[in-house]
């Protein structure tokens, strides 16, 4: 009897919606309490998230981002890589090209240490650059 | 409500967040914040822990939105994913709080607020909360689903996986043990 009156008022206070209307049966105790734990239900907590929440989100975004773009760049340079080898096969083998590509290793062989020499400051440029540049966006985030 | 908000379109939210939009993302975490937050808070009570697993329920959201097919409300895709964070966080970390079955037999008793505590609680809100934190977990988070966020049955039963006969149970008998705990106060207070 008293589960079913206390389902009765619940009942209707839901479909009430507005809890602030005046309720036909104000007048029981039980119905009063039930409108102040109503009020107190739909009252907001005096605690939250901290201001930086959102950006803190954002930061950790942005870096998801980063991410997934360095790496679609990776599988992309190393498909172009696999499809260019497979046409300078392709085409080795179509025309044919064996005595230039003797006259080719042997230039290379003559000049060897010049050709090691260029890889390796090239590789000693690329090297130095991208720290310059990472140094360089460390210094900008700083700043922002 | 929270998706009352007509500036916030959610097909074109969704749309912009796919393309890679930062400033939908933005706009979504600033819609969903609070929802997000008021679920975490329900099932995790340690506050350290709270926003870092609230920042992991949007990273989630960011990295799921494809899978997003709009056959519910955003807001509710997005509160059943911060309810199995927390429920994951949960189990991981704190086994001994782990989500409670609660049964009519063993009810908590939230009557355990000392005197000073009492007195502390001036306005009735402040007590309800007090009681509500004593509260199984899936009580409080249906509570606040149902009242704060104003989801319906079926959709806190899309959240928490729960049959909706259990949702109903759960709201009316943890009402009626609030009711029962703010007569008992009100009465001692009166005296």
């Amino acid at each position: 009897m008293k589960d079913w009156n206390d389902q009765k008022i619940q009942d209707w206070l839901d479909q009430q919606g507005k809890i602030s209307e005046a309720s036909p049966v104000d007048q029981t105790q039980d119905h009063q309490v039930y409108r102040l734990l109503y009020e107190s239900l739909e009252t907001e907590q005096p605690e939250g998230l901290s201001d930086g929440f959102e950006n803190s989100v954002m930061v950790t975004y942005q870096q998801i981002l980063r991410t997934e773009q360095k790496l679609l760049r990776w599988v992309m340079t190393g498909t172009f890589c696999v499809i260019g080898l497979l046409l300078g096969y392709l085409v080795f083998l179509l025309l044919d090209l064996k005595p230039v590509v003797q006259v080719l290793f042997q230039t290379l062989y003559s000049y060897k240490w010049h050709f090691l020499f260029a890889s390796g400051a090239l590789a000693l440029f690329q090297f130095v650059e991208q720290k310059l540049l990472k140094r360089k966006a460390g210094a900008f985030d700083v700043a922002l | 409500m929270i998706v009352g908000n007509e500036a916030f379109n959610e097909q074109q939210i969704v749309d912009r967040i796919r393309q890679g939009d930062a400033k939908a993302f933005a706009a979504l975490v600033k819609q969903y914040k609070r929802l997000v937050f008021h679920i975490v808070q329900r099932l995790v009570l340690d506050a350290d822990d709270m926003e870092d697993i609230c920042q992991e329920v949007f990273i989630k959201v960011f990295k799921q939105i494809n899978r997003f097919t709009f056959e519910s409300r955003l807001s509710t895709w997005i509160a059943r994913i911060a309810y199995s964070t927390a429920v994951d966080y949960l189990r991981k970390y704190r086994k001994k709080n782990m989500i409670y079955d609660a049964q009519e037999h063993d009810l908590p008793d939230v009557d355990d607020l000392g005197p000073q505590e009492l007195l502390v609680q001036t306005d009735i809100s402040g007590y309800v909360r007090k009681l509500i934190d004593q509260l199984p977990e899936q009580y409080r988070l249906i509570l606040t689903l149902y009242h704060l966020d104003e989801f319906s049955y079926e959709e806190i039963k899309q959240i928490t996986g729960l049959p909706e006969g259990t949702v109903k149970s759960y709201l009316f008998r943890s009402r009626k043990l609030l009711k029962e705990k703010l007569v008992s106060y009100l009465k001692q207070d009166k005296q």
